[in-house]
């Protein structure tokens, strides 16, 4: 089991004025193509030292990385080389903040094109047009027209539509979304994630959520994992997880979520304006 | 009997852009009666932060009037507002940035009974220890720095320090959006405890349904500036009639009410099926500042 | 079913090596601000205390003059410098004009330091046409040739001490109120501030109390620097002439007096200008580890957390 990305008690220490933490205390979990894995957890439970330490993407000189990460079968933990082959190209990474994640003083179409470059795509009129490709596919209206727009002209939506475009260019097999919606509007929240599991379904690719919203969590997953203090403490299906969770922190952060209770649409009095 | 403790009429905010002038705030009223709760929930942009600043009179709202007790202290001078400001006070939203790093606990909850005239260090610090204990933070922590909490300690601190003052209406801004789902659960807990024992008022802000749901009794709805629907908290949450309130309701999600694994309109299936909001709608970008 | 990893009993070893602890970004931090601080102090250390303690130490006169002893070499007849054209001390001349340099640098930076701070401050704080005022008038002097300006006020004033002390007081407050005001700006738009306003604090107590503690540190950094920059503006104008006059023999002086014999007494250059080197350079490595220096002053107190097998924050 575990085809695509395959975790085997991933030790993380950061090595920190405070002394050493072990952010991350020997995780194991595994990712098939197709399926959607989501780690949720609270501020300091882990979970993005994970993401962030499957990618390398820790500095040398605060993290310890001790385990196993396997991608199809070939370790990349601890190996630049590996990794570098690897990231952007396989695993692409949606990173947390739209709005602080591209270069405010590049348009867009160029940081896009850099991405496209990555992937081996050569020639500017071959990179614009993949570029514009890349927006079309994440439903951004008039794509050709949003390349020549700077970061700061566009909503937080559409910036995230933009850096999951980015995270595409490759055709990775796997996508990591670091709080793909933490920094978004609700209504915002709902088509992003529609966008991210209508690629899945077009394309096949794995997908490792990190998260702390529960909502989130039950809507994308497959499978889940609680995440508490660096180790998991339940995982399963997510419809399972959230109707019958066993673990007593699981049962706190299901209790903790404000009820909203079934809805259905009233009736529009005419007239009625607060 | 209860009565109308605050109350705001066709407020107005605007403020200065290269482009002319952005209304804010766009002719919003409401008001609550002494011990209940309002809450104003909408997305960014909306304005609602900016009502919230208004009350507390961070600014001086363009036109319109805030009527406290009677007063309308919208636009009052400094001078004349001073007394009017240990009875509305504010929690904010930033557990981080909201208390003054180099002061302790005591100093930072003790400040207001200092503005009161409260000159006796000792008399201070008992009573600051007293309002510690009453937000569940051990008296140990008295002589410790903001550094030392965490969030959900920091902004009991917060609630700590504007009880302080002893005031009638208590403005949350976002109070528990930068919290974890059981921090937030425990802080709610608290504020609806407090409330219950003091007969407090509060307006709380909030761009979350289930924590409004949660907490108040009455709920405004607003979208660029203006409210849009508003109403009891249970009715309007249940039955939206404005299709923006719709969309925000569509848009919640509620993991326990959720079935099935993907795809999203299977998962997020309601007992009754909502009017559908376009994607285009949902994804234009909101009009000038932010709230 | 879900499954429940209840872990624990598991005590997993860490894999932090010593040499990871070593190479952290972290420790070397530490070690390097500790070094700084080190070395700046015992630089700056170096010149401050005998300076200070001249009186006591078993010197000549530095106005001794002794024709027959005249540009002697350093280390020669108990004269640790060597002596001057008058044969006078070297030694006794450094240290005592020492004095002189040093106290009208501490005082020049004491006094910018007060008006760079308010008038920093209240530029950043309240804006406006405070802030016009205070940016045109600081803009308006960084831009003029600094040493023609003090060469200029010292001729119109004379040259005391008083007029010299705040001259360089003047040259300097500019970018200490450029940099309070900076500080200023960004702790003005915390949410502490306003809450201190809700709760009823007026402008100036909100000022006191709250932004000016948060922001001292930062910008007593930035004065600290300034002392070394005021001794050398010091010594370039009593070089130049324009400085303290006799009696009173400050570094500057001491150089402008030996440039003459700078190929054949090179001591009478070269030593005063070390000295000067060495006190700068001190205080200067001293600030920079000061504004480096992580939490957790002693390096042995900081290595002590990285004992085998402690984790948890």
């Amino acid at each position: 089991m575990g085809n695509l990305l395959k975790v085997d008690e991933l030790q993380i220490e950061l090595v920190t004025a405070r002394g050493v933490i072990r952010a991350v205390d020997g995780v194991s979990f595994c990712i098939d193509a197709g399926e959607t894995v989501t780690i949720i957890g609270e501020s300091g439970s882990g979970k993005s030292t994970t993401a962030m330490g499957i990618l390398g993407l820790l500095a040398d000189d605060l993290a310890v990385s001790s385990g196993s990460v396997q991608f199809k079968d070939g370790e990349i933990l601890g190996k630049p080389k590996a990794l570098s082959e690897v990231r952007g190209k396989h695993i692409a990474l949606i990173p947390q903040d739209p709005m602080t994640a591209l270069s405010p003083v590049h348009t867009i179409g160029s940081q896009l094109r850099d991405a496209v470059r990555h992937s081996g795509v050569r020639g500017k009129s071959a990179e614009t047009a993949r570029a514009v490709e890349l927006l079309e596919q994440v439903h951004i209206p008039d794509p050709a027209g949003q390349l020549a727009k700077y970061p700061h002209q566009l909503s937080g939506g559409m910036l995230q539509r933009v850096l999951i475009a980015g995270a595409l260019a490759a055709g990775p097999e796997l996508i990591i979304a670091d709080e793909p919606t933490s920094a978004l509007d609700v209504t915002v929240q709902a088509n992003i994630l529609d966008l991210l599991l209508e690629l899945q379904e077009r394309t096949g690719i794995g997908m490792l959520v990190i998260t702390h919203d529960l909502g989130v969590a039950r809507l994308v997953s497959d499978r889940i994992y609680v995440m508490k203090d660096g180790a998991f403490v339940e995982n399963g299906g997510a419809e399972e997880l959230v109707r019958r969770p066993q673990s007593a922190y699981t049962k706190k952060l299901l209790a903790a979520v404000p009820v909203l209770g079934p809805w259905s649409a009233g009736q529009t009095k005419a007239g009625v304006r607060a | 009997m209860s009565q109308t403790v605050l109350s705001v009429e066709d407020l107005v905010v605007e403020y200065p852009v290269p482009t002319g002038t952005f209304r804010a705030v766009d002719s919003v009223s409401f008001s609550v009666d002494r011990g209940a709760t309002v809450a104003i929930v909408g997305e960014s942009g909306c304005g609602k932060s900016t009502i919230a600043k208004s009350i507390v009179r961070l600014l001086t709202p363009t036109s319109g009037r805030i009527v406290v007790d009677g007063t309308d202290i919208a636009q009052l001078s400094e001078k004349a507002l001073r007394p009017f400001r240990s009875r509305v006070q504010m929690v904010f939203q930033d557990p981080y940035g909201s208390l003054d790093p180099h002061l302790t606990a005591v100093d930072i909850v003790g400040e207001p009974l200092r503005l009161q005239g409260v000159r006796d260090k000792r008399e201070r610090a008992q009573r600051a220890a007293e309002l510690m204990d009453r937000v569940g933070l051990p008296t140990t922590a008295l002589h410790r720095r903001p550094v030392e909490f965490s969030g959900g300690q920091r902004q009991r601190i917060g609630i700590a320090r504007a009880l302080a003052s002893g005031p009638e209406i208590l403005v949350c801004d976002e109070a528990t959006s930068a919290l974890d789902v059981s921090v937030q659960a425990q802080v709610l807990d608290l504020l609806r405890e407090i409330q219950k024992d003091t007969g407090l008022t509060y307006v709380f802000i909030s761009h979350n349904l289930g924590v409004v749901r949660e907490i108040s009794e009455t709920v405004a709805v607003m979208s660029k500036g203006r409210v849009v629907e508003s109403g009891p908290t249970a009715d309007v949450l249940a039955h939206p009639r404005e299709p923006y309130t719709q969309a925000l309701r569509a848009a919640a999600l509620d993991p326990t009410s959720m079935v099935g694994i993907k795809p999203r309109h299977i998962t997020a299936k309601r007992p009754t099926e909502p009017t559908p909001v376009s994607p285009q709608a949902a994804m234009a970008p909101p009009a000038g500042a932010a709230s | 079913m879900t499954t429940v990893t209840d872990d624990t009993e598991r005590l997993r070893p860490s894999a932090v090596t010593a040499k990871d602890i070593a190479r952290a970004g972290v420790t070397r931090r530490a070690r390097d601000s500790r070094l700084k601080i080190w070395v700046g102090s015992i630089c700056a250390l170096v010149v401050i205390l005998p300076v200070a303690f001249a009186r006591v130490l078993p010197l000549p006169s530095p106005d001794a003059t002794d024709l027959g002893a005249r540009r002697l070499s350093p280390l020669t007849d108990g004269h640790l410098f060597g002596t001057d054209q008058l044969g006078r001390d070297l030694l006794a001349r450094v240290l005592f004009g020492g004095q002189v340099s040093l106290t009208i640098g501490v005082l020049a930076v004491v006094v910018s330091g007060l008006i760079g701070l308010t008038l920093g401050s209240l530029a950043g704080y309240l804006g406006g046409w405070v802030d016009t005022v205070v940016s045109r008038l600081l803009e308006a002097q960084l831009s003029l040739p600094l040493l023609m300006m003090l060469l200029l006020v010292v001729a119109l004033f004379g040259s005391s001490i008083p007029v010299i002390t705040f001259v360089i007081a003047i040259a300097q407050w500019p970018e200490i109120a450029r940099i309070t005001r900076s500080l200023v700006l960004v702790e003005r738009e915390k949410p502490y501030i306003d809450a201190a306003r809700v709760l009823g604090l007026g402008k100036f107590a909100t000022l006191v109390r709250h932004v000016l503690p948060n922001i001292i540190k930062a910008a007593s950094l930035v004065v600290l620097l300034l002392l070394a920059q005021a001794v050398l503006l010091e010594s370039a104008l009593s070089y130049l002439g324009a400085g303290p006059q006799r009696p009173f023999a400050t570094w500057g002086r001491i150089i402008s007096d030996g440039q003459d014999y700078i190929t054949t007494s090179w001591w009478l250059v070269t030593l005063p200008g070390l000295v000067i080197v060495l006190m700068v350079v001190g205080v200067n490595l001293l600030g920079d580890g000061l504004r480096d220096r992580t939490a957790g002053s002693s390096l042995r107190g900081f290595l002590k957390k990285f004992r085998p097998n402690r984790s948890g924050a």
